[in-house]
C-alpha cells in the first residue's frame, strides 16, 4: 500500500515543485498556536496573487511559515515578528496597511465622510423645516399621507 | 460550421442592437409610436440571436470541437459532459458572452413586463439598454470572440478545465451572480429614462421596485453561493477573503441595498429623488467597474481572469462612455427633481436615510480599500497591501451601526415621531437584549468577546423589536392567525430579509470568533480531537476519477466515544494540467460544521490533516438565502402588480396615484 | 440644495477613470526593496564548491558589484545567464547567490555554462534570501564600496536594464 502512495506523491511531487500548504509544527503552548495561526493568516505571500501565508502553496510562504514558526518558538511577539518581515519584504507583507500620512486617506476618508455627510444632512433638515412648504396644500397632503399609513397598518 | 453560425448570429444580434439603440429614439422625439415599438420587437430577435449564439458555443464545448481556441483552452475530451457545459463560463470569452445574453434576457423581460407602460418610457429604458447591449457586442467581436478558430493547427485535446473549477459551483454560482449583476441595467436603464424625460413620480419609483428586487435577490444569492464554494472548495476553511474579485460583487450589492431602501422612501414620500437616482446609475456602474477590475489585471486577485491590457482599455473606455455619460447627464438635470416633503429627525425618512448614509460610506470602504493599492503605486505612496484587518476594523461597526437602525423600523413611522414615545419603547429592549447578549455567550462559550457581545446586543435588539411589532399588530385582531395572513407580502418579505440579516450577522460573529483550527500528522489508526470530537484516520485508498487519480481518507468522527459520521477528504491529482488539488471533507449542521481536509504526505503512512470546527457557519448562507427570500416575496405584492394595471391613471395625477384598493 | 453638488459624482468618477486608465499600464506585481539603501545584511553560509568554506559579509568585495540570486530550477535564470558571463568578462564583478537549490545540480550548470560569479555563496534553505526579501529567482542586487544595496532589479537581466538602469548608478557611485 505505502508503495503505490510514495509512487502517486513521486508524480505529483515532479509536477509540482510548490506542493506543501501545511506543516505540522508542535508549539509549547495554545497561545503561540493561535499566534502562529493568527500572523499567518495576516501575512501576504509576496510571490502570489493574493494569498495569505497560511493559505499559499507556494515555496516561499512555505519558508514564512517556518520564519514564523521559529520566531513565534522563540517567544517573539505578534509586534515583533510584523516588523522584522516589514523590514524585508515592505509593507506589502501584511494585510494590515501601517498608519502613516500617506494611508491618512484610507483610514480616515471614510470616518469624515460618515461625519460630513451626517452634519450636512442634519443642518439640511434643519433648514427646510423652519422654511414654509411651497404650493402644496400641506393640510391635504398630510391628510392623504395618514390615510395611506393606516392603510398600510391593516393589511 | 456551428462556430461560424454563432459568430454571424453576434454580427446580426450587433446589427439589430444597433437599430434598437436608434429608431426608438428618433420615435420618442417625434413622438411617432410606430417607431417607438421597433425597440421591443427588437429586443427579442436580439434575444433570440444570443441564445443560437450562446447554443452554439455549448454545441462546441459538448462534441469536443478543439478547432475553436476557447474550447481547446477550457475543456477535454476527458471532462465530465456538466462541467463541459459549465467550461462555457469558465473562461473569459464565454462568461462575457453569458454576461451579453444575460443583458439580453432582461431586456426581453422588460418588454414583456412593461405592456401597460407609458410607451415613451418603455421605447427609453429599451433603448439604453440596448446601448449597454452594444457595448458588449463590440467588445465580444473585436476583443473576445469566443468562436475563433485554431486552423489549420488545431490540439488533438483540450487544455482542461482549471480543477478549481471543476465543480458544483460553477454550474451555478456565474449565472446566478451575473443575472444580479446584469439585472442592475434595468434600474440604471429607468433611471435614464427619468432623467431624459425629467419626470420622476412615485409610479415610477414603483415600477423600479420589482426590477431592482429581483436584481438584488439573485445578487444576494449570488454572493452567498459564492462565499459557500470557496468555504468548501479551496480547503482554506474561510467564507469571505475581502479579495478585489469579492468586493467587486459586493459593491453593486451594497449600493443596490441602499437603492432598495431609497426607493421605499421615493415611493411611499416623493423624496430622495436625486439621490435615488444616483443609486440607480451607482449599482450599476459598480457592476460595470467590477467586471473591469476582474477582467484588466490592474489589482491582483486569487479568482482574477487572465490578464489583458487591450481587453482593460476597451471596458475602460466603455465604463467611461456609460458611467461619465450618465453621470453628466445627472449633473444636468437631476437637480430638476424637488421634493417638497417636510421630515423630522425622528422619522422614517431619517432612517432610511441613516441606512443609506450607513450602506453608502460601507460601499466607500469597500471600493477604497479594493482601489487604494492601486493608487499608492501610481502615485508612489509605496506597495501596501489592504486586506481582512482593515475592512474588518472599518466595516463592523457600520454593521452594527445599521443594524441598531433596523431595530426602530417597526417603531418609526414616516414624517414625524413623538421622541421621548420612541426612547420609552425602545429602551427596556435595548436593555433586556444587551443581558442577554453578555449571559448567553458567557453561559455556553465561558469566554467573553467584545465583537460577540456586540453583534448579539444588536441581534437581539432587532429580534425583539420584529416580535413585538407582530404581536402588536395581532393583538387587537378576532382571528390571529386570519390577520396574519393578510398582511401584505411587502411586510412579510421585509421582516424575512431582515430576519435573514441576523442570522447571517450570527454566523458570521461566532464561526469567526469560535473557529477551532489544528493542523496535525495522522498515522493509519491515529486520531486527533478538537471542541470534544475526536477524528480517527482507518484507511487510505486510491480512487480513479475520469479525469484525476486521488488518495482518499477514510476517516471517522466520534463524540464522546460515540460515532457521528464519516468523513473523506481527498487529495487529487489532475491528469492534464497536472494540478493537485485538495477536496475537503466536511459534515454539515445547523450549530457547526466539522471540516478536514488533507495536506501532503509525511514520512511512512502517515498524513498532514488540517480540522476545522467551525461553529454556526452554515448560518452565513442560510441568512443569504432567507434575504434573497424575503426579496422574491416582497415582489408578490400586489402593489407592483396593481402598478402595472393602473399606469393610466397614475400618468394622469402623478405621485400618489394607483393606492386605491 | 446649490447645483454643484450634483456635478459631484461626475467629478470624482472623471478622477477615478483617470486613476484607472494609469493602473492599466501599472504592472502590479512589481515590489519594492524594503532594503533599498540599507548595508547587505549579515550571513554566514557555506561555499557552492564546498560546506567546510564559510563565506560571510567581510568576504564581500568593497567594491562596486552585483549581487545576482539564481538556481537551476528558475529557468529564466538560463534565460540570463549568457548575460551575467559575458559582463563578468566585461571585468564586471558578480556575486552568485544559489538560492534554495541543490549542490550538485548547480555545480554543474556552473560547469556546463560558464562561471560568472567571483564568489558563490550556497543559500540552501534561502535564509539570506529571507533576509534580503527574495521572493523569486532572478534578482539582482547592486551594491556599492560600502556594501550598501543601491538598487534591486526582479527578473532577467538584460542588456537594456544593464544599460538604462543600472549603468546610470554606477557612474554616480563612481563619481561621488
Amino acid at each position: 500500500m505505502a508503495k503505490i502512495y510514495s509512487i502517486f506523491w513521486l508524480v505529483i511531487a515532479s509536477y509540482s515543485p510548490c506542493l506543501s500548504a501545511m506543516e505540522v509544527y508542535q508549539f509549547d503552548s495554545t497561545e503561540q498556536e493561535q499566534q502562529y495561526q493568527r500572523l499567518t493568516r495576516e501575512l501576504r505571500c509576496p510571490k502570489c496573487q493574493n494569498q495569505n501565508i497560511a493559505d499559499s502553496h507556494a515555496p516561499l510562504s512555505k519558508d514564512l511559515r517556518q520564519k514564523v514558526f521559529e520566531m513565534t518558538k522563540a517567544g517573539k511577539n505578534e509586534q515583533e515578528i510584523k516588523q522584522y518581515l516589514v523590514a524585508r519584504y515592505g509593507d506589502f507583507v501584511t494585510y494590515q496597511p501601517p498608519m502613516k500620512p500617506q494611508t491618512w486617506l484610507l483610514w480616515f476618508g471614510p470616518v469624515i465622510l460618515f461625519f460630513g455627510v451626517l452634519v450636512v444632512v442634519i443642518w439640511q433638515i434643519k433648514q427646510k423645516q423652519s422654511q414654509k412648504m411651497p404650493s402644496i396644500d400641506l393640510i391635504q397632503q398630510q391628510r392623504l399621507e395618514d390615510i395611506l399609513d393606516n392603510h398600510e397598518d391593516e393589511h | 460550421m456551428i462556430p461560424e453560425l454563432g459568430h454571424f448570429a453576434l454580427i446580426l444580434a450587433l446589427l439589430f442592437t444597433l437599430i434598437q439603440a436608434t429608431i426608438p429614439l428618433i420615435g420618442v422625439a417625434e413622438g411617432r409610436l410606430d417607431l417607438m415599438v421597433v425597440a421591443k420587437s427588437c429586443a427579442w430577435v436580439q434575444w433570440l440571436l444570443f441564445v443560437i449564439a450562446f447554443a452554439c458555443l455549448v454545441y462546441a464545448f459538448v462534441n469536443n470541437d478543439f478547432t475553436v481556441a476557447y474550447v481547446a483552452k477550457h475543456s477535454n475530451s476527458l471532462l465530465p459532459l456538466q462541467y463541459k457545459i459549465s467550461a462555457v463560463w469558465g473562461g473569459h470569452e464565454g462568461s462575457i458572452l453569458l454576461w451579453a445574453l444575460i443583458l439580453s434576457s432582461w431586456t426581453v423581460a422588460v418588454a414583456i413586463f412593461s405592456q401597460r407602460l407609458p410607451a415613451t418610457m418603455v421605447a427609453s429604458v429599451l433603448t439604453v439598454m440596448a446601448w449597454i447591449s452594444l457595448g458588449f457586442l463590440l467588445f465580444i467581436l473585436f476583443t473576445s470572440n469566443p468562436f475563433e478558430r485554431l486552423l489549420p493547427n488545431f490540439p488533438i485535446d483540450g487544455q482542461d478545465l482549471n480543477p478549481l473549477l471543476q465543480d458544483f459551483g460553477l454550474i451555478v454560482h456565474p449565472p446566478i451572480l451575473y443575472m444580479g449583476y446584469v439585472g442592475f441595467s434595468v434600474v440604471f436603464a429607468f433611471a435614464i429614462a427619468a432623467l431624459l424625460e425629467g419626470r420622476l413620480d412615485s409610479a415610477w419609483a414603483r415600477w423600479c421596485r420589482p426590477w431592482t428586487l429581483v436584481a438584488w435577490c439573485f445578487l444576494t444569492l449570488g454572493i452567498s453561493l459564492g462565499s459557500w464554494w470557496a468555504y468548501y472548495e479551496l480547503g482554506w476553511g474561510g467564507w469571505w477573503f475581502w479579495d478585489p474579485v469579492e468586493n467587486a460583487s459586493f459593491m453593486p450589492w451594497l449600493a443596490g441595498t441602499a437603492l432598495l431602501h431609497s426607493l421605499a422612501a421615493t415611493e411611499k414620500r416623493g423624496v430622495f429623488k436625486s439621490w435615488t437616482l444616483l443609486l440607480a446609475i451607482s449599482a450599476f456602474s459598480f457592476s460595470l467597474l467590477g467586471t473591469f477590475l476582474v477582467r484588466s489585471g490592474v489589482l491582483t486577485s486569487v479568482h482574477a481572469f487572465a490578464n489583458d491590457p487591450e481587453r482593460g482599455s476597451f471596458i475602460l473606455i466603455f465604463l467611461s462612455l456609460v458611467v461619465g455619460g450618465s453621470l453628466t447627464l445627472f449633473a444636468i438635470r437631476a437637480g430638476q427633481f424637488k421634493s417638497f416633503s417636510q421630515y423630522d429627525l425622528a422619522s422614517k425618512e431619517m432612517l432610511l436615510l441613516g441606512n443609506n448614509l450607513l450602506l453608502s460610506v460601507a460601499t466607500a470602504v469597500v471600493m477604497l480599500g479594493t482601489l487604494f493599492p492601486l493608487f499608492a503605486d501610481i502615485f508612489h505612496w509605496g506597495k501596501i497591501s489592504v486586506g481582512p484587518p482593515y475592512f474588518n476594523a472599518l466595516f463592523i461597526p457600520l454593521v452594527l451601526g445599521l443594524l441598531f437602525l433596523l431595530g426602530f423600523v417597526p417603531l418609526m413611522r414616516w414624517r414625524q415621531n413623538d421622541l421621548s414615545l420612541l426612547v420609552k419603547q425602545a429602551l427596556p429592549s435595548l436593555i433586556a437584549s444587551l443581558i442577554i447578549a453578555v449571559l448567553l455567550p458567557w453561559w455556553l462559550a465561558e469566554q467573553l468577546n467584545i465583537w460577540v457581545v456586540l453583534a448579539l446586543f444588536m441581534v437581539f435588539w432587532v429580534l425583539s423589536r420584529l416580535v413585538f411589532d407582530l404581536k402588536q399588530k395581532l393583538q387587537h385582531k378576532r382571528h390571529p392567525w386570519q390577520a396574519m395572513l393578510n398582511m401584505t407580502p411587502s411586510y412579510w418579505g421585509m421582516s424575512l430579509a431582515h430576519f435573514g440579516v441576523l442570522v447571517l450577522v450570527v454566523g458570521a460573529a461566532l464561526t469567526s470568533v469560535y473557529s477551532i483550527e489544528k493542523d496535525v500528522r495522522l498515522d493509519i489508526g491515529g486520531s486527533v480531537s478538537i471542541a470534544d470530537y475526536e477524528f480517527r484516520l482507518i484507511q487510505l485508498k486510491d480512487i480513479q476519477g475520469s479525469n484525476y487519480t486521488a488518495v482518499q481518507a477514510d476517516i471517522e468522527v466520534y463524540q464522546q466515544q460515540r460515532f457521528v459520521t464519516k468523513l473523506f477528504p481527498e487529495k487529487r491529482l489532475y491528469s492534464v494540467q497536472k494540478m493537485p488539488m485538495t477536496e475537503a471533507a466536511i459534515d454539515p449542521g445547523l450549530t457547526r460544521d466539522l471540516y478536514i481536509s488533507l495536506g501532503e504526505p509525511l514520512d511512512g503512512n502517515s498524513w498532514a490533516v488540517r480540522v476545522y470546527y467551525k461553529p454556526f457557519v452554515r448560518w452565513l448562507w442560510l441568512g443569504g438565502v432567507l434575504m434573497a427570500f424575503g426579496g422574491l416575496i416582497v415582489i408578490r405584492d400586489r402593489r407592483y402588480r396593481f402598478a402595472i394595471k393602473s399606469t393610466k391613471s397614475s400618468q394622469s395625477d402623478g405621485l400618489f396615484a394607483g393606492e386605491t384598493s | 440644495m446649490k447645483q454643484w453638488v450634483y456635478l459631484l459624482p461626475l467629478v470624482l468618477f472623471i478622477a477615478l477613470a483617470i486613476v484607472l486608465w494609469q493602473g492599466l499600464s501599472n504592472d502590479s506585481r512589481l515590489l519594492p526593496a524594503a532594503m533599498l539603501n540599507q548595508p547587505f545584511p549579515e550571513f554566514a553560509l557555506p561555499s557552492l564548491a564546498s560546506s567546510s568554506q564559510i563565506i560571510t559579509t567581510k568576504d564581500l568585495p568593497k567594491q562596486i558589484i552585483l549581487v545576482n540570486v539564481w538556481a537551476t530550477w528558475c529557468s529564466s535564470c538560463l534565460q540570463e545567464h549568457p548575460f551575467l558571463v559575458e559582463l563578468a568578462k566585461q571585468g564586471v564583478v558578480i556575486i552568485g547567490l544559489n538560492y534554495k537549490d541543490k549542490r550538485a545540480d548547480a555545480l554543474a550548470w556552473l560547469k556546463q555554462l560558464g562561471n560568472p560569479y567571483q564568489l558563490e555563496i550556497f543559500d540552501a534553505k534561502g535564509s539570506l534570501g529571507l533576509d534580503l526579501g527574495v521572493y523569486g529567482a532572478p534578482e539582482t542586487y547592486l551594491l556599492d564600496q560600502h556594501g550598501v544595496i543601491q538598487y534591486r532589479h526582479v527578473g532577467v537581466l538584460t542588456p537594456d536594464v544593464w544599460r538604462q538602469r543600472l549603468i546610470p548608478i554606477i557612474e554616480v557611485l563612481k563619481n561621488g
